[in-house]
């Protein structure tokens, strides 16, 4: 299963059928993301992923790499690429300190420095967490008065959306938009490759 | 010292203002009282009378005199003698003005009033000799060396500087020389020269000669024309109907920034109908969700696995079974399920038919072996094999007659038909976990389906046993959304050896 492909080509975007679709605007800077690092970085993460992980839940990584690599290869200058990379990384510590906890824990239930260090460990992680979740959400209640009430909505599905001004929130959820779709349409592309033949 | 009350009226006399103007202008900026008292004394206008015949000796003691003053006041007594020398003046009375000037210029010394003088008799001279560059360049200096005066003095150098502007036609001037006063402005002294300006130049530095009658006339339009530029500071003069102070100003900007924003993110949009923000902002955040349902979905597809497709597929929303297609295999008991609309019309109406006449019933085995193609997450396998067995005949005798009508027929009981040999593919990828066949088929799937079954049904009777699928024949369902795509691959489907033994098989 692990078909190790080397750099094909980028699959060619889909006419757009959008008739309100112009050149990319020029006040945009780079309207879409490159895909050649799209590319790049989904499919080597691809090919780690069949190399290792277990088959059982894999769709979850596979979407996780896909974000990842939508992530880094954005421009980093945006907030909600930073903002998806950050979340991944704690994600993955987070689970990478649990499971390390849960093992500590099954295996050898007293050891108390190697417990308490990994237990503050995980306090430590969990305890910022959650501040800076609560700091985030005590300082973002609806900064700004013009903005829609559907605003909150964009906020929770932009990754980062939390703590940006109602302009800003626009502009970010537009280059996450043309990232989305270049992604979706990297994996479409993919899906042919494989479904083709 | 002391600018002598007669060098006051003096000046006033010399610009032609009257006593009165000149005090209630002086007075309005807080002048101490000594200097209006003297300014305001009875004067002998007849002490101008001495200044032309004293001119020439009086330059000359003047420049000798000039050491005993400091840069600024050297400075001004030069560039008022080379505009003297060049341009000649405006006449007698703006240079007897200036000499008035220059005369107090040396007679007086350091000191708030000196500064009062200085610069009220370059202010007036400068108006007065109707504003040249030469004029232009002595307020300037004087705003500079004089800013650092107390508020009577900086009233006076506005009065000066709106009089002076004023006549010079300048708002330019009266902006940077009241530019210099706001660094020590006081903002309860900026309303009251204003009213006191208006008049003032109406009488006119008219002494000032042709240039300086002229600048009076224009004085008066100026200000009130010019929304008043030199006056309180930063108040700009918007445009009209705009609001001018600076939280309003911010707002607009803002307003129009959300504004072009929002028509960006329209044009990313698909179905962007330039309706109102609110709904616009609700298509964004469809389309947004749309787009990561896309991304979970195609992540699953690849994998096959079908305990987390299933409530995907359950749970899918028709729109977006219409944009694309997913086979997932399930497990347990085999057969295939896909998510897929009908097939429309125009699909079966493109099915050359290229010569398959007799397709024989009993060769279709489609009894325990129905593909059942549902529309949404359903599960349960079509029928008992009673009912599939009459189906089995109905399609058959529409194929002898038409293929269109036979898949119509199959589309509407939301059947289809497939090669064997994919069949078995996807009975063994169940087993082995192998990608599905997914993904936006080969266009046409409907009419190349139908060709190969028929062909193939028709090749059954050699009894020929499953032959590797052609790559064009890995399609495994009608999938109407994609093949809307591209209905050119018709052609290639027809010229497809019929090779494949068409069956519809359930493993």
């Amino acid at each position: 299963m692990a078909v190790k492909r080397t750099a094909p080509s980028p699959p060619t975007p889909r006419p757009n059928p959008n008739p309100n679709r112009r050149a990319p605007v020029s006040g945009a800077d780079a309207a879409s993301p490159s895909k050649r690092m799209l590319a790049f970085h989904f499919i080597r993460a691809l090919a780690r992923i069949h190399r290792s992980t277990p088959v059982p839940r894999r769709t979850r990584t596979i979407r996780r790499a896909a974000y990842s690599s939508m992530a880094r290869a954005a421009n980093p200058r945006r907030v909600w690429s930073r903002a998806l990379l950050q979340q991944m990384r704690a994600r993955r510590a987070r689970t990478r300190r649990a499971a390390v906890l849960r093992r500590r824990v099954s295996a050898a239930p007293a050891t108390p420095p190697g417990g308490a260090r990994s237990i503050t460990g995980e306090d430590q992680e969990s305890t910022t967490l959650a501040a800076l979740a609560r700091t985030t959400a005590a300082a973002v209640p609806h900064r700004q008065a013009g903005e829609p009430a559907r605003a909150d909505a964009l906020r929770r599905l932009v990754p980062g959306g939390n703590e940006m001004e109602y302009s800003n929130l626009l502009e970010e959820t537009a280059d996450y938009v043309r990232c989305l779709r270049a992604q979706v349409q990297l994996m479409q592309g993919l899906v042919d490759l494989f479904s083709g033949r | 010292m002391q600018p002598t009350a007669r060098e006051m009226q003096a000046m006033a006399a010399a610009g032609q203002i009257s006593l009165d103007d000149l005090r209630a202008a002086i007075g309005a900026g807080g002048v101490h009282d000594e200097f209006l008292d003297q300014l305001l004394g009875g004067l002998p206008p007849s002490a101008w009378a001495d200044l032309p015949g004293g001119k020439a000796p009086e330059g000359e003691g003047m420049q000798q005199q000039f050491g005993g003053l400091y840069d600024e006041s050297a400075m001004l007594a030069s560039r008022l003698r080379q505009h003297q020398i060049s341009g000649g003046g405006g006449g007698g009375g703006a240079e007897a003005a200036k000499q008035m000037v220059m005369q107090q210029l040396t007679d007086l010394r350091q000191g708030h009033h000196h500064h009062h003088m200085m610069l009220q008799g370059m202010g007036r001279s400068a108006a007065a000799a109707g504003g040249g560059d030469g004029g232009m360049h002595l307020p300037l200096s004087l705003g500079s060396g004089g800013g650092s005066g107390g508020a009577d003095v900086q009233a006076l150098l506005k009065a000066a500087a709106n009089s002076a502007g004023g006549e010079a036609g300048g708002g330019v001037f009266g902006g940077s020389f009241a530019g210099s006063l706001q660094q020590q402005q006081q903002q309860h002294f900026q309303p009251h020269p204003q009213p006191q300006t208006a008049p003032m130049p109406t009488k006119g530095f008219g002494g000032g000669g042709g240039g300086g009658g002229g600048g009076a006339s224009q004085q008066q339009p100026g200000p009130a024309g010019g929304g008043a530029p030199a006056s309180p500071r930063q108040r700009v003069r918007a445009r009209r109907g705009q609001a001018t102070d600076p939280h309003s100003i911010a707002e607009r900007l803002r307003r129009e920034r959300i504004a072009e924003r929002m028509k960006a993110l329209q044009e990313l949009v698909p179905n962007a109908n330039k309706t109102d923000k609110a709904t616009m902002l609700d298509e964004i955040i469809d389309y947004v969700k749309f787009l990561q349902l896309q991304v979970k979905v195609l992540s699953m597809s690849r994998l096959g696995g079908a305990a987390a497709v299933a409530p995907l597929v359950a749970d899918m929303s028709s729109e977006v079974t219409c944009s694309f297609s997913l086979l997932s295999l399930a497990t347990a008991d085999g057969y295939c399920h896909t998510t897929v609309p009908r097939v429309p019309h125009r699909e079966m109406t493109r099915l050359p038919f290229p010569g398959a006449t007799t397709i024989h019933h009993q060769q279709l085995r489609l009894t325990p072996s129905i593909v059942h193609v549902q529309g949404r997450g359903g599960a349960a396998p079509a029928a008992t094999s009673d009912v599939l067995t009459v189906t089995e005949q109905q399609v058959a005798k529409l194929m002898e007659e038409d293929m269109g009508t036979a898949m119509q027929y199959l589309q509407g009981k939301g059947l289809c038909l497939m090669p064997v040999s994919l069949a078995s593919a996807i009975s063994t990828a169940t087993c082995h976990m192998r990608p599905p066949v997914a993904g936006p088929l080969p266009p046409g799937i409907g009419a190349t389906a139908a060709h190969h079954m028929a062909a193939a049904a028709m090749r059954m009777n050699g009894g020929a046993d499953a032959v590797p699928a052609s790559p064009s024949m890995s399609v495994l369902t009608a999938q109407s959304a994609m093949a809307n795509g591209a209905g050119g691959a018709d052609g290639e489907a027809s010229q497809q050896q019929p090779k494949d033994a068409a069956s519809v098989s359930k493993p």
